[in-house]
């Protein structure tokens, strides 16, 4: 019997040897105030790190165990009784985790673990090198867990290996580094079964043999039996291995005998290698279940080639191989071609993922032990491990002054905004009420420090996707110019500027020059003139202009013709002064936005004639008064279109409207989604006016239109249906006195006519070809049930032989919808089966939001 | 392009712990990581399953209800509208920070780009103007700084630790 503490009360623990220094005095108080409290202790961690205290001899309580350790971990201890640690370990009710790593089995006979509760056991011995008898080689390992589910093992092969009771267990970790001390390959060969036998219920095994001179003879041989034993269940092997012949046998022989294998990964060594072919037969999990293959550190040697040709052929369920080349492999490209021409029998089979980067680097970890992923048990930190663009694209959003505060989270993030991509930098929100503290022109300075400084310490070679920017801008005062050179330099991809603007802006050359801009978003908080250089940016995708001054129509329509890729341009609120003409004429653009409502001075567009000429525009939205001329061409692309033009104050002139109009029309006329608002304007008088519009929507599918209720505007909508074959569905919004439909924030003013009371009118008794054929869907907002809608409705109801649905709307505070309701119920329906439905809206409803 | 009368093609997908999700097409298309799963095996037959090792089953259902509502409202018409911003505040009301993140992942893989940019600026916007602590707890970073280190890293900013909110 070896030790006994002199008081059995106390565990003692004690250290070896020769230490004397008042590093190994100091934790004993310690551990004692630790052990001291071993009854509400679920973890305890004994780990000895410096070179000092490696090997620290654990003296283990006698007489039990802890009463409530779930997770014990113990790294380069010296345990020098193996009776004791048996009683140990099997005396603690509640051990679920046990890891041993790199530990002295002093004199051990055997280690015996066994236990009722434990469900994972990592026994990694790698390093010891056993001389002084202390390593496992000499030791008989018996496990005898039944809750057991997950066990790794490294280190060399013990003498004896019994695995008792472990039903539970269904992933294995095997790691073998070099055969017990003097045993034979005879000795070895019935071990090997005997292990392998023991594990024969398992689903996931990981196998990584590094002495296979010395083990594949035994391996082999005994794998090589098949009708020794099968692993019924096994559904993932993962594998490391050489590729020599005998080790693709040896592979060989693993997968006959793993009937029920889903999926295979390898992890090829480097070594000199002889010449495998492999068999030609069918394997059974090859032909009925192996779906995915993954292959790591391929060097696109010959008989890796023979392994992936060999799987691809008897691979009949085959979903998925992933080949993953080596860090310094030189010809993948020509390999690839050569792959993917080998015959593939499954005719599922999804994707050859040949990857070029070397993603095999990653496998982290000791570089002996192929440390082949994770099991999915470990929890950890996924998060931060997510990819940097990831990481990045989620911090995008923050100011650049949140990203900073996160360098004090942790190491991984300590440098992280030094790279961010994204850069928001806002004088309004960098400091917290900083009106409080300094005056305007403290804080613009203090601001300038900032934006210098962050431009300084960030790293220069990482690219700018996007800059934004909320700053002054002074006339005597180039800082703004400097940034952008910076930025500029750095190869912005998309910059938005917020301007609090005294003094023109001028687009420097820098950002005219800068190859990389395809997004500027340029917002001033009041008109501000922009000079525009004589050409156009080369690489821009995207322009949104907010309250920009123009103040040379040649200019601007030079800029825009000539940034070749420009497919989305917005103008909002800005303004064109002494413009006569407003051009676009581009071959890119394919949205463009003109919102110039409540504009009503001179600096509007209401003296400006329109021009468009863009043959891919497919997206136009306007919105703005009438213009004195329209010039609509080559809108072929057209699919979506929103005009509103704006009330006049004084009464306009009826033709001149009518003739703008069917401009308008005729030019939009390819749509397929017309949106139209015209406010009091006489316009769709025009279209009243039979034969006066031409053109035809051939392809228009959906309409959504203001109109008031008179009979003009009713006569006008009658000739857009005739002039809408195709039309599916219809959207009808009835201006009513007294509200302003169309924009909540946009002044409107009601034309007097339509405050009178309206003339009743019949609607002739006449078949529409969409109305016949095509009309589905008809919704009606703010229906206040007078008689000219009820017309309009019997009508569509009476002439719509497919119509679907019909929802109406009522306005807001409507009296008593319960006594029309019955009477449009009786409306004779041409469609049998019209959905007829009834809203009382709860808010207002605007037009602009159909 | 009415695609009335038409059978709905149904498109079936397998999650890491094993369990088959039936999708319609137009909803699983939303997935580029399925859609390029079918482009390039244009002769995959209608039964074929695709696997999702990368994903489990939870933050899946909520993907598959976040793309059919939205497949729904571009169909409608209804993309961008307050109808959208309702639904996506509702849909993120009810997530805890951890499925928050499980969905960034299964999102990220899937390579669902209109998701992820919802799904991140959601994440930003809880971040905002919140504490170092709160960032660790919130995505289960171990701080491994010494006391001094982390000392001398706020220094540096000091006053960027200004004027944060509360936990």
């Amino acid at each position: 019997m070896a030790i006994i503490p002199e008081n059995p009360k106390i565990p003692r623990i004690t250290y070896s040897e020769e230490d004397n220094d008042r590093i190994s005095n100091l934790p004993i108080p310690i551990l004692h105030h630790i052990l001291s409290s071993l009854d509400t202790l679920d973890v305890i961690r004994l780990s000895a790190v410096s070179r000092q205290w490696r090997h620290t001899v654990v003296k283990l309580p006698p007489y039990g165990g802890f009463r409530r350790l779930k997770y014990l971990f113990l790294l380069n201890v010296e345990l020098p009784n193996y009776i004791y640690f048996r009683i140990f370990i099997s005396s603690c009710p509640f051990l679920e985790n046990l890891n041993l790593h790199a530990i002295k089995f002093r004199d051990f006979k055997t280690l015996e673990i066994s236990s009722t509760s434990l469900k994972k056991l990592v026994i990694d011995n790698n390093g010891i090198s056993g001389a002084n008898g202390d390593g496992l080689k000499n030791c008989e390992l018996r496990i005898a867990c039944p809750s057991l589910s997950s066990f790794s093992f490294i280190g060399p092969l013990p003498r004896d290996f019994t695995l008792q009771d472990v039903k539970s267990l269904w992933n294995v970790f095997f790691g073998i580094e070099c055969l017990a001390q003097h045993a034979t390959v005879e000795e070895c060969h019935p071990l090997i079964c005997k292990i392998f036998k023991g594990l024969c219920n398992i689903k996931v095994l990981k196998l990584s043999v590094h002495h296979w001179e010395l083990c594949l003879h035994i391996l082999y041989p005994a794998l090589a039996q098949v009708q020794c034993f099968s692993f019924y269940n096994l559904k993932s092997l993962k594998l490391r291995m050489r590729m020599d012949d005998w080790s693709m046998k040896l592979m060989v022989s693993l997968l006959k005998c793993s009937p029920n294998l889903e999926a295979l990964t390898i992890y090829f060594d480097r070594c000199e290698f002889s010449k495998w072919e492999a068999p030609d037969q069918a394997i059974p999990c090859l032909t009925y279940h192996v779906k995915v293959v993954e292959l790591f550190e391929v060097n696109g040697r010959q008989n890796e080639l023979e392994l992936v040709r060999f799987l691809l052929k008897h691979g009949q369920v085959l979903q998925k191989m992933s080949i993953n080349w080596a860090i310094d492999i030189k010809d993948a490209e020509e390999i690839i071609p050569e792959i993917m021409n080998f015959p593939k029998t499954s005719s599922e089979f999804a994707f050859c993922n040949l990857r070029t980067e070397p993603e095999s680097t990653k496998m982290d970890g000791n570089p002996k032990i192929p440390r082949m992923m994770g099991d999915g048990n470990e929890a950890g930190d996924r998060f931060s491990s997510l990819p940097d663009p990831i990481i990045h694209q989620i911090l995008s959003s923050l100011e650049t002054v949140d990203v900073m505060r996160l360098s004090a989270v942790s190491r991984k993030w300590r440098y992280l905004w030094i790279s961010m991509p994204y850069l928001n930098l806002d004088i309004n929100t960098v400091w917290s009420d900083p009106l409080s503290k300094w005056s305007i022109h403290t804080i613009i300075d203090k601001f300038k420090d900032f934006v210098n400084w962050i431009l300084l310490t960030q790293d220069r070679s990482i690219d700018i996707k996007r800059f934004r920017l909320f700053c002054h801008n002074f006339s005597d005062d180039t800082t703004l110019y400097r940034w952008l050179n910076v930025v500029a330099r750095r190869n912005v991809q998309e910059l938005e500027l917020n301007i609090i603007s005294h003094t023109p802006f001028e687009l420097p050359r820098c950002l005219v020059n800068c190859a990389s801009l395809v997004s500027l978003r340029l917002y001033f908080d009041s008109s501000c003139v922009l000079k525009l250089p004589t050409c156009g940016l080369s690489r821009l995708k995207s322009l949104d202009l907010l309250r920009v001054e123009f103040n040379d129509f040649s200019l601007l329509e030079n800029f825009i013709s000539n940034s070749p890729f420009l497919e989305d341009l917005i103008m909002e609120a800005c303004v064109f002064r002494e413009f006569e003409i407003l051009e676009v004429s581009s071959a890119s653009l394919k949205n463009l936005c003109v919102h110039n409502g409540g504009i009503h001075d001179c600096d509007g567009l209401h003296n400006i004639e329109l021009q468009l000429s863009c043959p891919n525009l497919t997206s136009f939205s306007f919105i703005g008064p009438s213009a004195p001329d329209y010039s609509f061409e080559e809108l072929h692309s057209l699919k979506n279109v929103f005009i509103h033009l704006e009330s006049k104050s004084e009464i306009p002139n009826y033709q001149e409207c009518s003739y703008e109009m069917c401009k308008i029309l005729e030019g939009v006329c390819n749509t397929e989604v017309l949106k139209l608002s015209v406010g009091n304007l006489p316009f769709l008088d025009g279209l009243s006016v039979p034969k006066s519009f031409t053109g035809a929507f051939l392809n228009l599918k959906s309409l959504t239109i203001l109109v008031g209720m008179d009979e003009r505007h009713m006569q006008a909508l009658i000739t857009l249906l005739i002039c809408s074959p195709n039309l599916e569905a219809l959207k009808i919004y009835f201006e009513w006195c007294g509200k302003s439909p169309v924009l909540p924030k946009v002044q409107y003013m009601v034309g007097l006519h339509l405050l009178c009371d309206v003339d009743v009118w019949e609607i002739m008794d006449k078949d529409i070809s969409c109305l016949t054929y095509y009309l589905k869907i008809v919704e009606l907002f703010e229906v206040e049930g007078n008689q000219n809608e009820l017309e309009l409705l019997r009508f569509l109801l009476n002439k719509g032989h497919v119509l679907q649905k019909m929802s109406i709307n009522w306005v807001r505070g409507i009296n008593d919808p319960g006594e029309i309701i019955p009477k449009i119920m009786r409306f004779p329906r041409s469609s049998s089966d019209v959905e007829l439905t009834f809203f009382e809206p709860k808010s207002d409803v605007y037009f602009y939001d159909l | 392009m009415s695609k009335l009368g038409q059978a709905k093609r149904i498109i079936f997908l397998k999650t890491a712990d094993g369990q088959l999700f039936e999708v319609d097409e137009p909803v699983a298309m939303e997935f580029e990581i399925v859609k390029s799963f079918f482009d390039e095996n244009e002769d995959a037959a209608d039964d074929t399953v695709v696997p999702l090792p990368n994903v489990s089953a939870e933050p899946l259902a909520g993907i598959i209800e976040f793309c059919k509502a939205h497949v729904e409202f571009r169909a409608n018409g209804a993309a961008g509208k307050d109808e959208v911003k309702k639904f996506n505040a509702e849909y993120i009301k009810e997530k805890s920070n951890e499925q928050l993140k499980e969905l960034i992942l299964a999102a990220n893989y899937l390579n669902i780009k209109e998701m992820l940019d919802f799904l991140t600026e959601t994440i930003a916007n809880r971040l905002k103007n919140k504490s170092v602590e709160y960032v660790r707890a919130f995505f289960g970073i171990e701080n491994d700084f010494t006391p001094q280190e982390e000392e001398a890293v706020r220094k540096e900013y000091e006053w960027a630790f200004e004027g944060v909110d509360e936990d």
